[in-house]
């Protein structure tokens, strides 16, 4: 039952919970095992009474402290435009910009809601959902260049639980900011703009960007990521991943507390540097390439 | 049985066991699970989601088999929340059983009716 609590302490680090946190639930465990074992169960029987680590927990996120709590996103100067009840979770999700930016944040409603605001006519925009795919899109211009140069602003709530399947956006010069949103495959990208994600569990994530930054946080990441960009830097704190793939041409990319399991590092002339302080936890180089940049971890 | 659906009776279960005295954490999953098919991994996580949102409090007291056990203790808030969910579950399952029981109360009942019809 020693290998339970080692376990369900990793598990509960990578959810990253409170030191204090998970101080008092192992405790509580390592009491209730004991009283267990008093009681004459086995070991077999433990297994089969306290189950998956994992899974505790997994199921234990709802009780975390401070921190992670739902940051309320201020709307107070945002128009609502439409909002959608949602009855089944795993919709997909689409946003697809020119110059606008877009803040996609989680909230303890049942429904996805979409606000705006600075927008010059926002029956340019097409808002979309059956019930399976959200979507929110520029409608087809046919101007000069293609596309207007306004620059609107959106918020797109949705409900915590969602855990879309799909989750996809895409803009040119726009902001795009993921924040609290868990989500399976995750698809990020950007030409000009910045994207930023920051707490969110994912099964994988992949983001694209020209001549902006990319800024990941607090976010943990079940299978593949990989990040690509020209000349746009990229900034990876606290994320933990199986795959992690980083490319870039003459951006720099830092990292902090970022464990991927295995890691690849493709650069130009980039500069890379990864500073992690918990040396027991092994990223294993897979790869790691640059013409005239530096490649430095630890 | 649906994971959301099984967690509310789970939460329901649990307050009802600290409405009558205060309990450890391990007393409270054997009771539970002696009659449910549940275990401390759904059990506990709800516990400790009520203290944090001031259902319960808890205290430790020293124990005959060694380590001083953590006790919980229902909150009056605690105790408010369960007469309001404990309400809701009666009206809920009495709903239920009123619909079932027009097929029928027992399983002849039931087989009785269906082979009148068919």
């Amino acid at each position: 039952m020693k290998t339970f609590l080692e376990n369900l302490k990793k598990e509960l680090e990578k959810r990253h919970f409170t030191k204090e946190d998970i101080e008092e639930i192992l405790e509580d465990h390592q009491e209730m095992i004991e009283e267990a074992k008093n009681d004459g169960l086995s070991d077999d029987d433990l297994i089969e009474k306290f189950g998956e680590p994992s899974k505790l927990a997994e199921d234990l996120v709802g009780s975390k402290s401070s921190n992670e709590e739902t940051e309320e996103v201020n709307t107070d100067d945002y128009k609502l435009l439409q909002s959608f009840p949602v009855l089944e979770n795993n919709v997909d999700v689409i946003i697809s910009l020119t110059s606008d930016d877009v803040e996609c944040v989680a909230h303890d409603e049942e429904t996805i809601e979409v606000f705006y605001k600075k927008v010059k006519n926002i029956n340019d925009y097409k808002l979309n959902f059956d019930g399976k795919v959200f979507s929110l899109e520029e409608k087809k211009k046919i101007g000069l260049f293609g596309f207007k140069m306004g620059s609107g602003q959106f918020i797109v709530k949705v409900p915590k639980e969602l855990n879309p399947n799909n989750l996809s956006i895409k803009i040119v010069s726009g902001e795009v900011a993921l924040v609290q949103v868990n989500a399976k495959d995750v698809s990020l990208r950007a030409v000009s703009g910045n994207l930023v994600v920051r707490q969110g569990q994912y099964a994988s994530l992949d983001m694209s960007i020209v001549s902006g930054d990319a800024k990941v946080n607090n976010v943990d990441i079940s299978k593949d990521a990989s990040i690509n960009s020209v000349s746009g830097d990229i900034t990876l704190s606290e994320v933990t991943a199986k795959n992690f793939f980083v490319k870039t041409v003459s951006g720099d990319c830092k990292g902090r507390e970022f464990y991927p399991e295995n890691v690849r590092l493709k650069s130009i002339s980039g500069d890379m540097k990864i500073t992690n302080s918990d040396q027991s936890r092994i990223v294993n180089i897979i790869s790691k390439k640059t013409l005239s940049g530096e490649i430095r971890i630890n | 049985m649906n994971a959301q659906f099984k967690r509310g009776i789970v939460e329901l279960c649990v307050l009802s066991e600290l409405a009558s005295e205060d309990m450890y954490g391990y007393m409270i999953i054997n009771n539970i699970s002696k009659h449910l098919d549940v275990n401390e991994n759904t059990i506990y996580p709800i516990m400790r989601r009520l203290t944090k949102e001031g259902y319960f409090t808890t205290y430790f007291q020293e124990s005959n088999a060694g380590a001083p056990r953590k006790y919980y203790k229902i909150t009056k808030k605690g105790f408010d929340y369960y007469l309001e969910l404990r309400d809701a579950w009666d009206h809920f399952i009495g709903g239920v059983y009123e619909i079932l029981n027009k097929g029928g109360k027992k399983h002849e009942d039931i087989l009785r009716k269906f082979k009148e019809r068919t």
